[in-house]
Parts: C-alpha cells; structure tokens; sequence
C-alpha cells in the first residue's frame, strides 16, 4: 500500500492530474498497447498452449477447455488442471489488447487474496500479471459454483435489468448487503495491496482521484463530443465532498456481480474486482442506483439491482453497517457513478470496436447504445441540485 | 440502387435467424451470443439507416437553437471557443450526423472554457441552456436506441418518428 504526499487542502487548486499512481500508469500504458491492434478471439487451442506454459511451473496439465459466456472486459475460460492424482476445475480471465475498461491484473489478483476469509470470492491459483507467459496479463482462479441470476429470471447482457420474484429478493438482499458492509469493514490498512494507494493527502482527495481518473479516460479517449460529460465534470469539481474514513470499495458491486446458489439462494462469490480501490463508501451504494442496473417490481417500483427499493437499501445499510448515509455524499457519488458508467460506454466501449482490439465488439458497440440512460439520470440529478441549490 | 438496403438486411437477418444460428454448436458460447448481437444490430440497423439524416437534422437543429441562446462572456479562452462554435455552426455541411459532432465537440470545448473564465452570468447561462438541451438530446438518444432493451421506461419514449417530427421538446424526462 502506497501513502500519498501531503497535497493542498484547498479545492481550489486541486490538480486535475491528481490521479491515484498506478490508475495513471495503466492509463497511460494502454495509449501505446493500443496501437499494436487489432486482436482476434482466442482459440481454445491457443489458451490451451498459454496455459500450459503458466501450469507447467507445477508440471500440471491442461485438459476438459472451453471457453465460458459472458465477459464484457475479458476472456474467459473454464478447464480443468491435472497434476498426477489431483484435478481441479479452474477459470483464466485473459486480458484482451483493450477492454471496456482499463484495470490491473496485480490489483485484482492482490485483492482476491486479500479478501478470502472476509467475502466469499475464488481463490487464486496461478497469476501473470505481465502476459509474459500468457501472451496477454491473466489470472487463474477456482471454479466456484453458482448462478448469476435465478434460471427462470430474465436480464440483458452482463447482468443488466435482472429481473427478480419476491422470494428470490427476500433471500438474496440481506446477503448483498452484509457482503457490501464487510467490504468496507475490511482493513486494507493492513493488507498486503502494494498496487493500491490510500488517498489520505486531505478528505476530498477520495472523491478528485475518482473525478480525475474518469475525467482522463475522457480527455484520452473521447470518440464523440457530449458537452453534458464537460458540464457534469465541472459539477463535481465545484461540489468534491470530503471523505475522513476512506474504506475499501468494491467498485462495481451490484447483481450480475455475484454468484448464488440456485437452490439455497447463499452467495457463493463476489465477483469482477477490477474497479476496486479506496474511497468513500457512499460511492458503491450509489452505484446502484444507476437505471440501467435496475429493473421494476411487479408494482412498477424501481428495484435497484432488482433487490431493492432506494430506502430499502439505504435502511438496510444503515442498521448493518452503523454509518449513517449523507444524502448529499450520495448525490455527488451517484452523479459521479452516472458520469462514470457514461464515460465507459462513450469511450472504451467505441475505440474497442473500432480498433478491432477486443475479442466481443459486436457485444461493446451493442453495450455503447447504454450510455444515454446513463446521461438521463445524470441530466436530470444535476438539474435537480441546480434547482435545490 | 436494385436490390434495396431494406431487402438486404431483411435476408441477412432472416438468413442469421434461419440457417446460420441453428448451425452454431451451442456449446460455443462466444458464437452463440455473437450471433444474437448481430441479428440486434442488424434489427437497429433496419430501423435507423433511413432516418438518420432527419434524426440527425433535428439534433442538429436543436443544437443549434440552443447555441444561438448563448451570450459568451468571458476571457480568452470562453471567447475563443465562442468563436469556434460560430463557425462550426455557420459551416455548410452536407451531412447533418457530422456537422452535428462538429457543432457539439466546439459547444463541450465552450463548457471547460468557459469554467476556466467565463463571467459567473455565462457559466450559468451556459450550465441551464447546456443542461436544458441535454435533456431533450437524451430523450431523442435514448428513444433512437430503445430496441436494444436496456431502457426500463422504453414505453414511455417516443418513437424514432415522432423524434423526427419534433415531438420531443414537450417530453418530460421519465427516469
């Protein structure tokens, strides 16, 4: 874990290149890998070989590949290892050249390892952090068993608008929220995440390096001009709230992101870690509360990751965690949040498909058309905190 | 112009749906879901070649309206880019999606000049007209790709047509 230097308590001068060291190394890294393009899906055949060179470390064999659905920012594939007597079923995340986001396989792989015994989440079997063996950075993990949603529910692709009965919120809900409170219960103080840093230099350092991180995503990689993205940056600049307790977030934690047991309805794993980092806790909740990860209940109410309705979860929260919500935090985070998941789609999502650099195109261009839910909700919570103002 | 854009999409979905996604090993996922999207896109597609200069013009036209509202204050920078978007916006163009993204790329450049020293008057004026034509863009955009399925109200948008007619600056936002 990195501390950061002391840096200007006024808001004034906060430096928009403020960006947490290892977010800006890896921005910055992917403005050249880009260019050696396009990419093609891997074969089975082909991971098959990059894994055996990985496992043979341990002389195990690779047999049983295929590769799985789903994976919006990597590929993956399911197989099993066989060493001798032992066999074990295990996933590769592969990095494609370019993603719908930009992440670190060292800050996945760390928090993995960091977090069994906190949540549920796979285990770590094997790690190349530099593609130096896979040809592409990857990590392998356990198989852990588990559904994303109930078989009989409808959603989108990637877990979006999942649509759950009664029974299946009343069992799922007070897991997610549990699950959510001992993330951020975590003590990252005292883990071993030597790729994440603390933003501790003063308490709105939490909310700029997410302003900035998402602000340079959009300077670098902006295919379209929306001004509202421009207008939008400006609000948040004018409005970073202070952060005293930077917890660890999860990052992207809603349905879609977590596997279940269909027939006992327990949690198996919390999954897709990417986007973690340390922030204000305000931040993961408000998440959300994104339109596009909810769906309506059979009373035509909003149902937030298709568990909850706003005060549900915002109670839920409070009584597990013993942190009171500040609504104005949640504002800013779910404007944030909303500005975030526009960025990604109007950004990585397009030079994705149009460099031809990751293996589902089809599947980002497709994801693309959704980041105009993402611009109404934020269009309309900025109006709102205009008009209140 | 014989065979048209509309039969030969409508035989390429037709043939996706037919005889290619049938053929596909359903054990290979990646294929399977590929195939889906694509027979997606080529649906949007069906629905968006023939409107997209209308759509394009009333975007435009709005965009327009809106910048024509602005009364640029400021230092250097604001009136620079107050500059650059009078001529993007006085620029001839053939194509409406183009001069669209001219128009919009110099009115976002006008957005960060602005918050850099336009007068506290132009900030606002610029935030309230900035933020009043996003929220009808919005609409528009949400209701030209409201087919793909992500949108939880897509009852409650207009259609593509209607968009075209106009109809939008009524609206009322609904998420």
């Amino acid at each position: 874990m990195t501390e950061t230097a002391e840096a200007t308590t006024d808001p004034a001068t906060f430096s928009p290149s403020d960006v947490e060291p290892r977010i800006f190394e890896i921005l910055e890294d992917k403005k050249v890998r880009r260019l050696t393009g396009p990419y093609s899906a891997r074969t089975n055949e082909q991971a098959r070989s990059a894994l055996e060179r990985l496992i043979a470390q341990d002389g195990g064999q690779v047999t049983a590949l295929n590769r799985m659905s789903g994976g919006a920012s990597k590929e993956q594939f399911l197989f099993r290892r066989r060493a001798g007597d032992d066999e074990e079923q295990l996933v590769l995340r592969l990095d494609p050249l370019e993603g719908i986001i930009e992440t670190c396989r060292y800050r996945e792989a760390e928090i993995l390892r960091a977090m069994r015994g906190t949540v549920p989440v796979p285990e770590v079997r094997y790690f190349d952090g530099d593609g130096e063996l896979l040809g592409q950075p990857g990590i392998v993990t356990s198989f852990v068993t588990g559904v994303a949603k109930p078989p009989e529910a409808t959603a989108a692709v990637s877990g979006l608008r999942t649509a759950f009965s009664s029974e299946w919120r009343a069992r799922l809900a007070p897991q997610f929220v549990d699950n959510l409170v001992k993330i951020h219960e975590f003590d990252y103080r005292n883990a071993d995440l030597p790729h994440y840093s603390i933003p501790d230099a003063h308490p709105h350092q939490p909310a700029l390096w997410q302003v900035n991180w998402w602000a340079k995503v959009w300077q670098d990689d902006a295919v379209d001009a929306f001004p509202i993205l421009s207008l939008v940056e400006n609000w948040l600049r004018r409005n970073l709230p202070e952060c005293d307790d930077p917890v660890f977030l999860h990052g992207d934690y809603r349905t879609g992101n977590y596997l279940f047991d269909k027939d006992s309805g327990e949690i198996t794993a919390i999954l897709d870690w990417e986007l973690a980092h340390i922030g204000d806790f305000h931040e993961d909740i408000a998440w959300n509360f994104q339109p596009v990860f909810g769906e309506r209940d059979n009373e035509g109410i909003m149902c937030y990751s298709g568990l909850f309705r706003r005060e549900e979860l915002l109670e839920a929260y409070e009584k597990a965690s013993g942190r009171t919500i500040d609504q104005k935090k949640l504002l800013f985070y779910d404007v944030l949040n909303g500005w975030k998941g526009a960025i990604i789609d109007l950004t990585s999502c397009l030079t994705s498909a149009r460099d031809g650099n990751n293996h589902q195109d089809i599947l980002l261009s497709w994801l693309a058309g959704s980041a105009h839910i993402h611009l109404a909700h934020i269009s309309k919570l900025i109006a709102g905190a205009i008009k209140d103002a | 112009m014989t065979p048209s854009i509309d039969i030969r999409l409508a035989s390429m979905i037709r043939s996706m749906q037919d005889v290619i996604v049938p053929a596909i090993d359903p054990s290979n996922s990646l294929a399977c879901e590929q195939a889906s999207l694509m027979i997606g896109h080529l649906n949007l597609l069906e629905q968006h070649w023939r409107r997209i200069f209308p759509y394009a013009q009333v975007c435009l036209d709005d965009l327009c309206t809106c910048a024509s509202t602005l009364e640029p204050d400021g230092g250097p920078r604001t009136q620079g880019a107050a500059v650059d978007l009078d001529t993007a916006i006085a620029r001839d163009a053939t194509d409406p999606e183009k001069k669209y993204q001219d128009c919009a790329r110099a009115l976002e450049a006008l957005v960060r000049a602005a918050a850099e020293d336009g007068t506290p008057a132009f900030q606002h004026q610029l935030e309230s007209e900035v933020l009043a034509f996003s929220q009808r863009q919005v609409i528009r955009d949400r209701a030209w790709f409201a087919q793909s399925g992500f949108d939880i109200d897509s009852e409650n948008l207009p259609s593509i047509d209607e968009v075209i007619s106009g109809a939008v600056n009524s609206l009322e936002q609904t998420t």
